[in-house]
């Protein structure tokens, strides 16, 4: 701006200011208007009603009782039931077999993705399908594959002479949680190698250089170099995978439907099954809100760890 | 450096295996004769090329309560309704969440964060009874509703990220040439933003033409169910043909899996954006 040319003119006032800026916040409230409704009639409503209904008596098959509140009748219910701490520790097994694997397998495949060699394109192209493939057909594939008869991995196991006789993996009591969990960690482990990748490839050139130039070996700097670096990243693919591993229902739903003899049945097949085969609907709603108040705690330790990630 | 290479290549490879070997073998049971696939000793490669499990699929058999071909398109309008819906609704809260600065945009930003950890089997309850009084059960219209709502948070988060990648003086030179608002977010932000809508586009795409849960609880009329619905019926009848179920498997994923190659640039940098900066 040129010396004697007066700005003033141009400047608005600051109450023209102040009430042009209330006008255009007006259009972000008429923008963001349409996801809040929806969100707080699909989502939010239903929480409320579920909340509501975890407190009172429910059952679908005899509507003439009405619903009257029952107190905490129904999470009574819930705690005084074996097979509700039997599957809160088979949830909290699952999660942890299964998201510290995919982990830790993603991170190989991100490292070996992050070195330069011919094909890499080619096998990047063909690690990310587990994760294309639906939910549904992956569990249908594997139900083949591991068929006591007909299925390719007990005929592998058995011609590697590892297993003397054919293993029923869905079927039997031991096998089946295991058996469940590699087709978890099988369809995941590609979302964690994808993200780890980017992280890897955020890492600037020259920490390595310099590492080198102090002389420091490769697994040296892995551990002061990659790992530390990796962290902001690596606390973000750690978290999802838990937050989303506590709401999975379909991988073991459809492979094994929580059996054999209950032996994989998560926290949400167990609500679900008091949900739609009891139709106890106030006992599933008591058990839904335990397995959101799991969710809400990790979603803290989530926001904590981001917000020590962005301030370090 | 030269000695490693090879170990390189051997991790490239078992990992490659892996990670397609239950998708080569779906393949190849699909065009296996039924003797083949129920063989002992296991014949790994189909000893003729069998195409009965496909033409069976394309043609509906109303007598098994099986129509693939019905499905598929069912699947294909739902995905694409919640896909439209979707991204209608994030683009403008996006756009809303990265230009805006007004009251009560933190607390949005949180409601978003806490859709996230809502799980499908406690939603799935109340959801059901509210579908019933409103008639919507069984109603494609219901489940694009539903899909639509749990796709939008993520799908906002995702597309403010790009929002915020576009300066906002381009919204200022376009406002001062005398655009409004809207003016400046359909012509001139949204062209720009063409990636981030693909990435996000696709990702309500694919998780509603994946979803089970909410599909398999709300559907009861076979005419009306999903591919992830009817093909998981298969499973529970006493024979299971599986050149049948393998044949309708491959056609399910191939469309998704041409997609995630064809776009796979855009889907990591899109899915990475928010946690990699």
């Amino acid at each position: 701006m040129k010396p004697g040319v007066t700005p003033l003119i141009e400047q608005p006032s600051l109450w023209k200011r102040e009430m042009k800026r209330l006008k255009d916040n007006r259009v972000g409230y008429l923008f963001i208007a349409p996801l809040v409704i929806s969100v707080a009639l699909v989502l939010l409503y239903p929480i409320g009603k579920a909340a509501l209904m975890s407190f009172q008596y429910w059952l679908v098959t005899k509507p003439k009782n009405g619903h009257p509140f029952v107190g905490l009748d129904n999470y009574r219910e819930l705690f005084a039931s074996d097979y509700f701490y039997r599957s809160l520790g088979i949830t909290f097994l699952y999660i942890i077999v299964t998201v510290a694997a995919r982990y830790v397998l993603g991170l190989l495949t991100a490292l070996l993705l992050n070195k330069n060699f011919k094909g890499r394109g080619l096998v990047r192209a063909l690690v990310i399908i587990p994760w294309a493939v639906p939910e549904v057909v992956t569990c249908l594939v594997f139900i083949l594959m591991y068929d006591y008869r007909y299925g390719v991995i007990n005929d592998l196991l058995l011609k590697m002479k590892m297993i003397s006789n054919p293993v029923a993996f869905l079927g039997d009591s031991h096998t089946a949680l295991g058996a469940a969990m590699f087709v978890n960690i099988w369809k995941g482990f590609p979302f964690a190698a994808i993200m780890l990748l980017a992280g890897l490839q955020s890492i600037p050139k020259d920490l390595y250089e310099a590492a080198t130039v102090d002389g420091a070996g490769i697994w040296r700097q892995f551990r002061s170099v990659t790992l530390p670096m990796l962290r902001p990243v690596s606390v973000v693919v750690f978290l999802l995978l838990v937050v989303w591993t506590i709401k999975d229902f379909g991988i073991v739903y459809v492979l094994t439907g929580g059996g054999p003899s209950r032996v994989t049945e998560i926290l949400t097949i167990f609500i679900y099954k008091i949900g739609f085969k009891t139709f106890n609907f106030g006992v599933a709603a008591a058990g839904g809100m335990i397995l959101l108040l799991i969710s809400i705690v990790f979603t803290l330790i989530y926001l904590k760890a981001t917000k020590a990630g962005e301030t370090t | 450096m030269k000695l490693r290479q090879p170990l390189i290549y051997l991790g490239a490879v078992l990992i490659s295996l892996f990670a397609i070997s239950p998708f080569v073998w779906m393949v190849l049971t699909s065009m296996k004769p039924q003797s083949d696939i129920y063989s002992s000793p296991l014949s790994y490669f189909p000893t003729s090329l069998h195409t009965g499990g496909y033409t069976a699929m394309l043609n509906p058999h109303a007598d098994d309560n099986v129509n693939f071909m019905k499905w598929f398109y069912n699947t294909v309008i739902v995905s694409l309704l919640t896909t439209v819906f979707s991204i209608v609704i994030s683009a403008l809260g996006g756009y809303s969440m990265s230009r805006f600065r007004y009251r009560g945009r933190m607390a949005i930003g949180y409601l978003i964060l806490i859709t996230q950890m809502l799980p499908g089997s406690l939603l799935i309850i109340p959801l059901y009874i509210i579908m019933k009084q409103y008639n919507l059960l069984n109603s494609h219209f219901g489940l694009v509703i539903a899909y639509s709502t749990v796709a939008i948070p993520f799908c906002t988060w995702m597309l403010k990220g790009y929002f915020d990648s576009v300066s906002s003086s381009i919204d200022e030179a376009a406002m001062v040439d005398g655009a409004g608002r809207w003016r400046t977010f359909a012509s001139i932000i949204m062209p720009l933003t063409l990636p981030g809508l693909v990435v996000t586009a696709i990702f309500s795409f694919l998780t509603s033409w994946n979803e089970f849960l909410f599909a398999q609880t709300f559907l009861s009329d076979y005419g009306k169910w999903t591919l992830s619905v009817g093909i998981a019926s298969f499973q529970g009848q006493y024979v299971v043909n599986w050149d049948y179920l393998m044949a309708g498997s491959v056609m399910t994923t191939l469309p998704i899996v041409i997609a995630f190659w064809a776009l796979q640039k855009y889907l990591v940098s899109g899915m990475t954006a928010g946690a990699v900066k």
